[in-house]
């Protein structure tokens, strides 16, 4: 029932071959009705004519006695289990003529029934043989005393060859109509690969947009599902355009806060007033600074967008490492960079820089001479995971500040006293956006950050 | 040296200019990236303060601009927003450091002073050329470790003849970049300067660090001494 539940394909085949199952069984059941009614009108009309035979046959002579001629132009009741018989009776239901193919065997006497009336109907013979049986009673009018005399004739016929036939039939019947079945079946499914392969062409365009090989959907599709290929291409361009909008929003708005606060810090730092007046306004100014980061880094957040190319990482290490070679020159660092593996991950340039850069910023801040960005690719219970580690030769991290980096929830005016909010940004990018988790693993000798994310 | 600043903020702009000056820059400044750009192309700069978020053309082209037209000063980016993909995208383009605002005026400098000389080949804010140490934290000089006193005015012309030191500088080049008014220029000024520098670095007259390139200017005499290979 999964396939069925997820397949178009095969819901449409399963409910066809239902509806064609239930059709056929209904045409089945009719042909067959129609087919033994046929056949037993023909028993019916075949025993009949053998009545209207025998009673050519028949002659009663003056001694009321009944005769019946020898040569019967029958021949099946002069043979034995012929199948065919014939028995005829008096007013009495004495038996007063039988077929020879009847030696051995009865056959009950019918009810006598009205003159000139035929009554067909199935019986069983001694031997337990099914047969048909018809039935009629005649007045037979004697010559010398115009008194009539009324005799029971019966024509029997034995059921095997009408269930032969029958069977034969069904059979036939049957046949035709699995092999009819299957054709359509099968026809109907050509049908429905072929219709349905530009809804598969899509899923295919779609899965190589978010491999990487491609940036739009070709487009090139029927009708009926322009529609839905170019809404998707709108998708596709308006996915990475809207993030860029409004990211450009976030950047002014940033600009129009922070300049303010650049004026104030630099003429607190021109003009010397009291000093307690200086610390609280400087204070105040830093608590705005990083509340005013936090949130904006935290709103600049992308996450991983559907329907887009899947972001190499080795290239985003190149280009922090190349930016902080830049900004760390005159502290003669040796930044290196390891990436083993394809290193694609589905998610966004800006957030990945914003992780990587933010780590080995802080790394190359306390290092000593070394640091090393590397970046892999592992299997994690069967599951994909990047791991970006960043390691320096600084003099570590104190455990405190480590709890409070790493503890979920700690807001940032609580715990980010004479702290970056760095750490605490990539933390909720990296747990709370991308499900993945943040290590930092610190000793006198060095500090050790790895960030693992799902791919 | 001669700084160019490109803010779009009238007070942050002026502040900038304030402090740079009272420590001793000869400061340009602009208020677009256009008539910004321009100033760079045209003056001669020794390193520019560039705000990105600028009202016309954003810092980022302006540096781009810069760069391809084959300008080399070191340039300092001020940006509001503390995202990486910003940041890196100025330093790809040619920027040389960042600061995001607000920042601290000491900060701004030492990373000025720090682009300008790692821009003239010194590794550490001391400039050691031969027995000539000039440390431009302290702003002061010294020969064969002994403190001489020198003048701001004359800190400045030594500190220009050593970030070039091996180079003939022109006296029309060392007024461009110790004044800002053509009107203060005046080279029998910077001749007398030269002068009373040379007599206090070389008493004796056996070291000649300043030389005399006759009809071109001077050039000082010794090699820089980078940290790493003492």
């Amino acid at each position: 029932m999964l396939s069925l539940k997820h397949s178009v394909n095969s819901r449409i085949v399963v409910f066809a071959g239902l509806v064609l199952a239930a059709f056929l069984s209904v045409a089945g059941w009719v042909l067959d009705q129609a087919f033994r009614d046929s056949a037993s009108i023909a028993v019916r009309e075949r025993l009949t004519s053998n009545v209207f035979l025998l009673l050519g046959s028949i002659e009663v002579n003056a001694g009321r006695d009944i005769v019946v001629s020898k040569d019967i132009p029958k021949p099946e009741w002069q043979l034995p289990e012929s199948g065919h018989f014939a028995q005829i009776f008096s007013e009495t239901l004495d038996q007063i003529w039988h077929s020879r193919s009847m030696l051995g065997l009865d056959i009950p006497p019918p009810n006598s029934g009205s003159p000139g009336q035929f009554y067909f109907t199935e019986a069983q013979s001694s031997t337990g043989e099914a047969l048909f049986v018809l039935s009629y009673a005649v007045l037979w009018e004697t010559g010398s005393d115009q008194k009539s005399l009324k005799l029971l004739i019966q024509t029997a016929e034995n059921e095997a060859g009408f269930r032969l036939q029958l069977r034969r039939f069904r059979r036939s019947l049957w046949g035709w109509f699995f092999a009819i079945s299957f054709g359509f079946l099968f026809v109907q499914t050509v049908i429905l690969r072929w219709g349905l392969k530009p809804l598969r062409d899509i899923a295919q365009e779609v899965a190589e947009i978010e491999s990487g090989n491609k940036d739009a959907l070709s487009g090139n599709y029927p009708v009926e599902l322009n529609a839905l290929g170019e809404n998707l291409n709108a998708l596709i361009r308006t996915n990475t355009s809207n993030i860029q909008r409004y990211r450009n929003a976030l950047g002014d708005l940033a600009h129009s806060l922070k300049t303010p606060l650049a004026v104030i810090k630099s003429a607190l730092d021109a003009d010397k007033q009291s000093e307690s007046f200086t610390t609280t306004i400087s204070d105040q100014v830093e608590q705005l600074d990083k509340t005013i980061n936090y949130q904006l880094q935290r709103a600049a957040a992308a996450g991983r967008p559907g329907l887009a190319r899947p972001i190499d990482v080795r290239i985003i290490v190149g280009k922090i490492a190349s930016s902080l070679r830049k900004v760390y020159a005159a502290k003669e660092l040796h930044i290196e960079e390891h990436c083993l593996g394809r290193l694609r991950i589905s998610g966004d340039e800006g957030d990945m820089m914003e992780m990587i850069g933010n780590i080995s910023d802080n790394a190359c801040k306390w290092a000593r001479a070394n640091v090393t960005i590397s970046a892999s690719e592992l299997k994690i219970d069967a599951r994909r995971a990047l791991v970006i580690e960043i390691s320096d030769d600084g003099p570590g991290m104190p455990p405190e500040k480590i709890t409070d980096a790493l503890q979920r929830g700690t807001r940032l005016d609580q715990a980010m006293e004479g702290q970056g909010i760095g750490l605490a940004v990539v933390r909720e990018l990296c747990e709370q956006v991308y499900q993945g988790k943040l290590e930092i693993d610190s000793s006198p000798a060095g500090t050790n950050v790895q960030i693992t994310l799902p791919i | 040296m001669r700084l160019l600043v490109i803010e779009d903020e009238p007070t942050l702009r002026e502040q900038l200019r304030a402090s740079l000056q009272s420590d001793g820059f000869v400061v340009d400044h602009s208020g677009t990236g256009v008539e910004g750009q321009f100033f760079g192309e045209e003056y001669p700069i020794d390193l520019a303060i560039v705000d990105i978020g600028l009202p016309d053309i954003s810092g980022i082209d302006v540096i781009k601009a810069w760069r391809e037209s084959g300008v080399s000063f070191p340039v300092l980016i001020l940006t509001a927003r503390d995202r990486w993909e910003d940041k890196v995208a100025g330093l790809e383009i040619g920027a040389d450091d960042y600061l995001v605002k607000p920042f601290h005026t000491e900060e701004l400098l030492a990373r000025i002073k720090a682009l300008l000389r790692r821009a003239a080949g010194f590794a550490e804010s001391k400039l050691r050329c031969g027995p000539v140490i000039l440390d431009t934290a302290a702003k002061s000089a010294s020969v064969n470790d002994e403190l001489i006193e020198v003048t701001a005015f004359e800190y400045k012309v030594l500190e220009h003849l050593m970030m070039n030191t091996g180079k003939v500088v022109s006296k029309h080049e060392l007024s461009e970049h110790l004044y800002e008014d053509e009107t203060d220029r005046d080279s029998n000024v910077l001749e007398v300067i030269v002068g009373r520098l040379r007599k206090k670095l070389d008493p004796e007259k056996d070291l000649n660090p300043i030389e005399t390139v006759r009809g071109h200017g001077y050039r000082f005499r010794f090699g820089r001494e980078s940290d790493s290979e003492n």
